[in-house]
Formats: C-alpha cells, sequence, structure tokens
C-alpha cells in the first residue's frame, strides 16, 4: 500500500498523474464504495456517485492541503455526494422523506442475499429508519470504526455532537429491533 | 461488528446485553466491479470535457492560440492600467435618525434647565447673604435698626399733612375769594 504523500507528489507530475490517480482509487475505492453503498443501497446508485467522488478527487487534487488527510477528504467528498443524491431524490422527485425510506428499504429487501430473519439485514432496516446524518454518524462509527476525531473533520461537526448523534442511533435501533423481533 | 474493543465496550454501554450482529450484510456487487473501476473513471474523465475536468488524460479538444498563456499576464496588466479609477460617489446617507437623536438630547437639556432656573434665578448676592443669616440676627436688626427708617415716614407724612391742610383751607373758599386774593397779593413779578 504507497503512501498518500507520495502519491500526491506523483499526481502533481505529469508524467506519473494517471498512474498516481490510478493507485489512489485503488486505495480508496472499496472503502468509499461501501460508505456510499450503506446509504444509498443500490448498486448502480452508489456506482454512480463513486465515480463521481473521483472524478472530482482528480478535478481537485492539486488544490488539496498536503497537510490534511487524504482519507479524510476522500470520507467528505463522498459524504457530500451521498447527501446531496438524497436530497435532490426529495426534491426533483415525486417521493417524500417516507417514499425515500421506503424506496430504500425496497431497494434491501431487493438484495439477492436479503434476508429478514438475519440480525445483519436487521440492522440495515433499523439504520435506514434514521435520519440521514445520524446514519451516516452511525456507518461511520460501527462498520468503518472511525474516531469521533477523525468523523469531526470529515462531518465539520463537533465530537460532542457526533457522540450524542451517535447514542441517539444506537438506542433507536435497538428499539426497533426489538419491536420487530416482538 | 469485527473489530474495534473500544467500539464494542460503547456499545455494550448504550444497550447492555444487546446482541450486535457478528457479520456484515452481503451485499451483492458485481463480479470484477473493483478491477475494472479505475479504468472506468479514467476513460470517463477522457470523454469530459477540458475546461470541467483540467488535465484530463487524453488529448483536449479546444485549442488555444499559441503563446497565450505567455502574454497573458503582461495583456491583463495592461488593460488594468488602461482602466479608468472608479469614483465612489458618496452614499446618500439617512440623516433623520441622527437628528431625532440631537433633537431628543437638546430636549432633556432645556428640560432639565427649567427646572433648574427657577431655584436659583434672580438670587442677588444680598439674596444669598441674607439666606445664611439665622432668623434671630435678622429679627435683632429690625429691632435695632428701624429709627431712620421711622424718621422717613414721618417726613412723607409731614408733606401729604401739609398738602391736606391747604386743600382743606382752599376748599373752603370761593372762586371768586381766591382771585381777589390773588389779584390784591400777588407780587409783581409773578
Amino acid at each position: 500500500m504507497e503512501n498518500d504523500a507520495l502519491l500526491l507528489q506523483q499526481f502533481h507530475q505529469p508524467e506519473t498523474r494517471e498512474a498516481a490517480f490510478t493507485a489512489i482509487m485503488g486505495k480508496y475505492q472499496e472503502r468509499l464504495y461501501w460508505h456510499i453503498r450503506r446509504m444509498v443501497i443500490g448498486h448502480a446508485d452508489a456506482d454512480d456517485l463513486l465515480q463521481n467522488v473521483f472524478i472530482k478527487v482528480w478535478n481537485h487534487l492539486d488544490n488539496f492541503k498536503e497537510n490534511a488527510q487524504l482519507y479524510t477528504w476522500l470520507y467528505r467528498i463522498a459524504t457530500n455526494e451521498c447527501l446531496t443524491f438524497l436530497e435532490q431524490q426529495k426534491k426533483h422527485g415525486f417521493l417524500s422523506l417516507g417514499d425515500i425510506e421506503n424506496g430504500l428499504a425496497e431497494k434491501l429487501k431487493a438484495e439477492s442475499h436479503f434476508d429478514a430473519r438475519k440480525l445483519e439485514w436487521q440492522l440495515q432496516e433499523a439504520i435506514l429508519q434514521l435520519p440521514d446524518k445520524q446514519r451516516i454518524v452511525f456507518n461511520l462509527r460501527y462498520y468503518e470504526e472511525m474516531p469521533y476525531e477523525q468523523m469531526s473533520k470529515v462531518l465539520s461537526t463537533s465530537e460532542g455532537a457526533l457522540k450524542a448523534s451517535y447514542h441517539h442511533a444506537v438506542k433507536k435501533i435497538v428499539t426497533y429491533i426489538k419491536a420487530m423481533s416482538g | 461488528m469485527q473489530g474495534n474493543k473500544k467500539i464494542r465496550e460503547e456499545l455494550e454501554d448504550l444497550a447492555a446485553g444487546f446482541q450486535w450482529p457478528e457479520k456484515r450484510p452481503d451485499f451483492s456487487v458485481p463480479e470484477g466491479y473493483f478491477d475494472a473501476f479505475p479504468r472506468q473513471v479514467l476513460q470517463k474523465i477522457a470523454l469530459l470535457p477540458e475546461e470541467v475536468v483540467p488535465g484530463a488524460p487524453g488529448k483536449s479538444p479546444y485549442g488555444v492560440p499559441e503563446g497565450y498563456f505567455d502574454n497573458l499576464p503582461a495583456s491583463v496588466l495592461e488593460k488594468v492600467r488602461r482602466v479608468t479609477p472608479v469614483i465612489q460617489l458618496p452614499r446618500p446617507h439617512r440623516k433623520w435618525p441622527q437628528w431625532a437623536v440631537a433633537a431628543v438630547i437638546a430636549a432633556i437639556a432645556a428640560l432639565g434647565g427649567l427646572l433648574w432656573l427657577p431655584q436659583n434665578a434672580g438670587r442677588s448676592p444680598v439674596d444669598k447673604g441674607l439666606a445664611q443669616l439665622s432668623d434671630a440676627a435678622i429679627l435683632q436688626y429690625l429691632d435695632t435698626e428701624t429709627s431712620a427708617l421711622d424718621e422717613d415716614e414721618d417726613d412723607i407724612y409731614n408733606h401729604l399733612g401739609n398738602d391736606v391742610a391747604q386743600n382743606a383751607l382752599i376748599s373752603g373758599l370761593s372762586d371768586r375769594d381766591i382771585e381777589e386774593y390773588l389779584h390784591k397779593d400777588a407780587p409783581a413779578s409773578f
């Protein structure tokens, strides 16, 4: 796994630019894909958004401040893409917030391996009941195991607010799953 | 939830006894997707116009006159020098709030003056001196120093008394007696 600083250095050189960018994509694409996929559920949407993320990265990587962490910056772009996408669906589509949640739940149930009896899928259903930003916080903490300090940089939110958000999310999820299990 | 002990402890604190799933949900991803992804993105970047994706791989569809970027700073500077300096017109200020504040301050000052002046106006140094004297001192002065005033009053009454006596004498004479008196006793020079 190549060092980010080296990759950035190579990206700034025209002759190694493309190779460095390919290496950056190779290094981060799966993590960002799953981050996006958990938010939008469908693969096609996740694929579109991930491609947009990397096109933006290509466009703006020259302006990236090297004292910041590339990993944090990439998550920030991916998170913004997800939130914009979900917001656009609410605005331009004919879908209400409830319809969006239902739409995401339908996409979840359409997954080939979906099994409502299994706890991991029940957890996914419970997560879909959360507001978008709370969903992001929960996913970053639970699945990505991201420290609050780093999450604070990704989401431009204080660590205290993120902890509170995560705690609320956990309580709601537990209540939802317990209610579903009867 | 496989990893971080700290996160598991945090979850246990928040929801004691709750069984979190041991594995992640098995979302389906097309086979070979991640292998093909970087190439797909690079192809997409190459197809986008240059102004959207600067420095995109492949040839730019747009041409730029030769030497354009070399000459750009000089031509921009020349244009900047030619630009007439912009004169900023003074913004019309609304002065009425300032005048209103000034009027209120003036009114308060005038009212204060009116309330203060009657207590202090017309107070001569004599009045101020008298005000400082005790009542006993004033009474003593009046008891001892009224003779001059009394004498003056007698003079006034004396003059007044003479006129009254003359009027009483004249009122007892007829006009004819008076005329005879005047013709007989009047001095020649009169």
